[in-house]
């Protein structure tokens, strides 16, 4: 099913099984994700998607089969373990997951105070030029709960990138947002990788952006994954493909013909 | 971080505070002390204690000059009390020590009773002349069996701690 | 029967869940001793679990000393004994009522509220986003709070005991006519170190042991919805005030001997 992939591949999934007690998220799971380039994780409803991201960075562990993550293996490490492969990633999570105490500052510099020995200066540059390249001015002292959800999802990916990872996780980046912001995340996003040369992996339901953004699609089905670069997909002639993109195509026509 | 100097310090002030209340109920209220047994101490051997218990009072005059420190059995199987009297009091050796009760369910407590002896009493020396407490059934009983006039057979033990 | 079966299974959770809670402890403790020490984060939950506490405790505290002194006169009056109300509200206050009212007001106040925050966290991710920057949330967000709840207690049954003391004399001697030196002297003469202080601050500690390890684990592993945190909230309250006078009976028990 896996149509020649862009460039190596960074991240793997070899017959990943996953379940949640008596609910099977997917059977056997195997695909493959190109360094350095945009993939875009698709699929319905409780399809998987975000447990995909979360399996890569070991916060759930599946039943069986095996992820390798930037050459290392994530299944069957312990929680120590997994903090040295989790340097190498960033994560930005669908609700931003800010800590809401802090200031939107020291939410961007909390990696750097953690895991650096840098002084509060350069700290204080490195957040600014992270802050800036994100579109975020003037924010420092704002807590969380103060930004708009455009703001918070910028400054998520502020905090994600901070630390220059080699593969940067997108957990539904677009979600809650209106369509100018959905378009600035986008950008956004293609400049991320386009400077950082990161190894993105988004998971979405705006089919749209998605595919304009992507190198490669995953699209996760019932019975297996379908992946491909975005081109070969929609022109797909698998049913079960199709039937895919023509019910998110009838729905995202009819979300905004009625907005 | 929102980490400001005056949260700190009120932080402090609370644990000083805190601190503080803790080391009144020791010292204060519960009577700890944090020197040892001072440097004049005395032993007095009783009959009977009547429930006198380490750290009652000592008093000279209805003044608390020190408190029992231990109590224990010598050979002869009376009650040996070790006091513990502040130092630089000057008591002649036969001073007496009797064991007296404050108050109707008061405690028991020892009051002393200066002597006329230019002779003086030295830390670690027994005061010889003592008084053992009152035990009410004690008393009750010998009322009981002196029969007759009641006055006579009572009055044998001449001081008592005020009812 | 199902009923049997039933509270077989109940039993079984109960201490399933007993043993989580006495590793997640242990973690606490294991976290709590390798440094780096984050006091900053310890700072601010004694500000917020200690100071912000103050105003209720000696408000109640107050408010039981007085009870206290009013209905231990009641009594004692009627046995002539009344000058050693200092004693009766001192013992009432030192042995039981400044720990366990104390560590009931903390579990009310400042324990729902950490295991609300806890919780919250879990809710919106922020625990797992922890996780991904490499950082154990035990270290950062339980850690501390527990740590506070420890120290914190036993310094405000000091206080809540002191203010209770105060309101037995403002009622007692103020009030009902109680000769003050009577009033401090049967209690001094009545409170021991060893006997009532001392097993005073032990219960108050463990007391501060049980509720900064329940609420902390109610947090910890509340369901991630605003349902799951209102739940977990309400059963730190449940759950340590019952444990609180559990162990409150084992330690007078056994502290008495």
């Amino acid at each position: 099913m896996d149509g020649g992939a862009p460039g190596e591949a960074h991240v793997e999934f070899d017959r990943v099984r996953m379940a949640f007690g008596e609910r099977v998220v997917f059977r056997s799971l195997t695909c493959r994700f190109p360094r350095a380039k945009i993939s875009v994780i698709l699929g319905g409803s409780g399809s998987g998607k975000s447990t995909v991201l979360r399996l890569i960075g070991g916060l759930v562990a599946p039943q069986a089969g095996r992820i390798v993550v930037d050459g290392d293996e994530v299944t069957g490490r312990s929680e120590s373990g997994l903090y040295a492969v989790r340097r190498k990633l960033g994560m930005m999570f669908q609700g931003g997951a800010l800590l809401d105490s802090l200031t939107v500052f020291d939410n961007v510099a909390f990696p750097l105070r953690e895991h650096t020995a840098m002084r509060e200066p350069e700290i204080a540059d490195q957040v600014h030029a992270t802050l800036a390249a994100v579109g975020l001015k003037d924010v420092d002292t704002l807590l969380p709960g103060q930004l708009s959800g455009g703001m918070v999802k910028r400054a998520a990916l502020a905090r994600a990138i901070i630390m220059r990872p080699v593969i940067l996780l997108c957990d539904e980046p677009f979600s809650g947002l209106d369509p100018i912001s959905v378009k600035l995340i986008e950008r956004l996003l293609a400049r991320v990788n386009d400077q950082l040369h990161a190894t993105m992996l988004i998971v979405s339901h705006h089919i749209a952006s998605t595919m304009r953004l992507a190198d490669w699609v995953v699209l996760l089905l019932p019975d297996g994954a379908v992946a491909g670069r975005p081109e070969e997909l929609r022109r797909s002639t698998d049913s079960r493909v199709a039937g895919f993109f023509n019910e998110e195509a009838s729905d995202a026509a009819g979300a905004e013909a009625g907005a | 971080m929102k980490r400001s100097p005056l949260r700190d310090l009120v932080v402090g002030v609370f644990v000083l505070v805190g601190l503080g209340a803790v080391a009144y109920l020791s010292l204060g209220v519960g009577g700890l002390s944090l020197r040892g047994p001072g440097g004049f101490l005395l032993y007095a051997d009783f009959d009977e204690l009547g429930g006198l218990k380490p750290k009652a009072q000592i008093v000279i005059s209805g003044v608390k000059v020190g408190q029992v420190d231990s109590i224990t059995l010598d050979e002869s199987y009376r009650a040996r009390v070790l006091l513990d009297i502040q130092p630089g009091l000057k008591l002649p050796v036969d001073t007496s020590a009797s064991i007296m009760t404050a108050g109707l369910l008061g405690d028991r407590y020892v009051s002393l009773q200066l002597g006329g002896e230019s002779e003086l009493l030295k830390s670690g020396d027994h005061i010889t002349i003592t008084e053992s407490a009152v035990v009410l059934e004690r008393l009750i009983g010998k009322l009981v069996y002196s029969g007759g006039g009641g006055e006579k057979g009572k009055s044998e033990q001449p001081e008592q701690g005020a009812p | 029967m199902t009923l049997v079966r039933d509270l077989g299974w109940a039993v079984i959770r109960f201490v399933a869940d007993l043993g989580r809670l006495t590793v997640f402890g242990l973690r606490i403790l294991r976290v709590a001793l390798v440094p780096p020490v984050r006091v900053g984060r310890f700072v601010d939950e004694l500000f917020k679990l200690g100071v912000l506490s103050l105003l209720v405790i000696c408000v109640c505290g107050l408010a039981v000393g007085m009870v206290l002194g009013l209905q231990g006169y009641n009594t004692l009056v009627r046995f002539g004994a009344e000058q050693s109300l200092g004693a009766v509200v001192g013992l009432s206050l030192i042995r039981e009522l400044g720990p366990v009212l104390t560590a009931l007001l903390a579990t009310g106040r400042a324990g729902s509220a950490t295991t609300a925050e806890i919780g919250t966290m879990v809710a919106t991710e922020q625990l797992d986003a922890l996780r991904m920057m490499s950082v154990d949330p035990v270290d950062l967000v339980v850690t501390p709070r527990a740590a506070a709840m420890v120290c914190v207690m036993p310094l405000l049954s000091a206080l809540f005991i002191v203010c209770g003391l105060f309101g037995g004399y403002a009622v007692g001697v103020g009030l009902m006519g109680v000769d003050p030196g009577a009033y401090m002297g049967s209690l001094r003469s009545s409170v021991d170190f060893h006997d009532d202080v001392l097993g005073s601050f032990l219960k108050a500690l463990v007391f501060g042991v049980l509720v900064g390890l329940i609420a902390t684990y109610r947090g910890y592993t509340a369901t991630p919805t605003s349902a799951g945190v209102g739940s977990a909230t309400t059963a730190t309250v449940v759950v340590g005030s019952v444990s609180i006078l559990i162990f409150d009976y084992f330690i007078t028990a056994l502290w008495g001997v």
